[in-house]
């Protein structure tokens, strides 16, 4: 893993790369997570294969052979949170009007019993969108409204209703090429006179 | 049946800078939201080995090959949002060749009776022979002789929605719900590209397919992977 380590990083950004083996194959994954392991002991940071839990608390990622054997790349034991919270209904709306107290918007139901497929226009206070949220707040922004509940380790259970307004990329990778494109375009017309 | 708890991860696969997803890198590329970078915490730093940091509503983790989110609160697309931020606009090299979109959920179940009787309905003892008597007479015990079962996958292997991957879904006793009368489910619903004559090298075409796949695909993930989860504690058709 270390020497594929090492060409993953020199090749960065390239068009195309061979990429490190853990990706290709299963033997190869399981050997790659070994040797990242191994890699992370260099520094004193992992004992053989299992995390020390010193300088940081290392969280589960696949580590361990063992873990690499009995799980499928793409699947990590997540870390039990305290709290983690249940949805019971969701809809996908889209802002149409910014009113003092309220705005409109279009929902569409996601999920949830008699919610997932259903259309609606819906007046929600401000009030309810994270504070850190309401410069997303104008007309056109995506969001999602979710009713979920949530056990605490009391045992105490608390139903809430969260307005998330969507962080989209600024960029996709089409619009990139195509602005290249268009940039290559422009510089082949400029004239140096 | 609801469950207690539910949590969704997404993991890609591939080939990433951890030093790009420090909180200093992200908060110097306005890649985070000023009250999710306030509130950050770091579980793991190791520059060019891990990065690992905890969120207000999740966790994310960024090692040489993986790049990983787990989301904690809903609504679970605040997880993809970030990924797609940090890949497109934030680490635009990034290669992506595989990934997953994970759920887990614990279910508590009335008593332990009950829940050994999910278990039986999954598997059942009876075609173990005599060994599986010795488990069924095991079921009043309590504690470590309690027997029955640990573990258990099973694989749907031709899902029509993808080129290659599966979905998996893993029950397991929830160590999570206290006096043995819980159950923790897992789905792992698993993307990769078709296997090529030339595996080795992965094109940024088939990175970038594989990121819009995920956005694409990542809401109707969630809802199956819902309904698998409610129909096998069930036990009715979804």
């Amino acid at each position: 893993m270390t020497s594929a380590l090492r060409r993953s990083q020199t090749t960065y950004g390239d068009t195309a790369l061979a990429v490190s083996e853990s990706a290709t194959g299963f033997d190869s994954q399981q050997r790659a997570l070994s040797d990242s392991a191994q890699s992370l002991g260099q520094h004193d940071f992992v004992d053989g294969l299992q995390p020390k839990r010193r300088l940081f608390e290392v969280p589960d990622v696949n580590l361990s052979t063992a873990e690499a054997v009995a799980r499928p790349a793409t699947h990590v034991k997540t870390i039990p949170q305290r709290t983690t919270s249940v949805l019971l209904a969701e809809w996908h709306g889209q802002v149409t009007e910014v009113l003092a107290a309220t705005f409109i918007a279009q929902l569409k139901g996601r999920h949830g019993e008699a919610v997932a497929g259903s259309e609606d226009i819906a007046v929600i206070p401000i009030e309810e969108v994270r504070e850190s949220d309401r410069d997303l707040l104008q007309t056109g922004a995506f969001f999602r409204l979710c009713i979920a509940y949530e056990i605490s380790q009391q045992g105490n259970r608390r139903r809430y209703t969260e307005v998330v307004f969507r962080r989209l990329p600024a960029f996709r990778r089409e619009e990139l090429e195509q602005a290249q494109a268009v940039a290559r375009e422009i510089a082949s017309e400029l004239r140096l006179e | 049946m609801t469950p207690e708890q539910t949590s969704v991860s997404i993991v890609l696969v591939g080939v990433f800078r951890p030093a790009l997803f420090t909180l200093d890198e992200l908060e110097r590329n306005q890649a985070l939201p000023a009250t999710d970078l306030a509130a950050a915490k770091y579980r793991a730093l190791l520059l060019d080995q891990v990065v690992s940091f905890a969120l207000p509503w999740g966790l994310l983790t960024a090692t040489a090959d993986r790049l990983i989110v787990e989301i904690s609160q809903v609504p679970y697309v605040q997880g993809l949002d970030l990924l797609s931020r940090l890949i497109r606009d934030h680490a635009p090299g990034s290669i992506v060749t595989m990934f997953g979109i994970n759920m887990t959920s614990h279910y508590k179940f009335p008593d332990v009776a009950a829940r050994d009787a999910f278990a039986t309905r999954l598997a059942p003892t009876s075609p173990w022979g005599g060994f599986g008597r010795l488990i069924e007479e095991s079921f009043p015990e309590s504690g470590d002789k309690h027997g029955g079962l640990i573990h258990l996958t099973m694989r749907h292997a031709n899902v029509d929605d993808r080129e290659s991957g599966w979905i998996d879904v893993k029950v397991e006793p929830s160590p999570l719900i206290p006096n043995s009368q819980g159950v923790a489910m897992f789905v792992n619903d698993h993307f990769a590209p078709a296997v090529s004559a030339d595996a080795s090298r992965v094109k940024r075409a088939t990175s970038e397919e594989l990121l819009s796949l995920l956005e694409r695909i990542f809401d109707q993930s969630i809802e199956r992977s819902f309904k698998i989860l409610n129909s096998v504690v069930s036990g009715e058709a979804a």
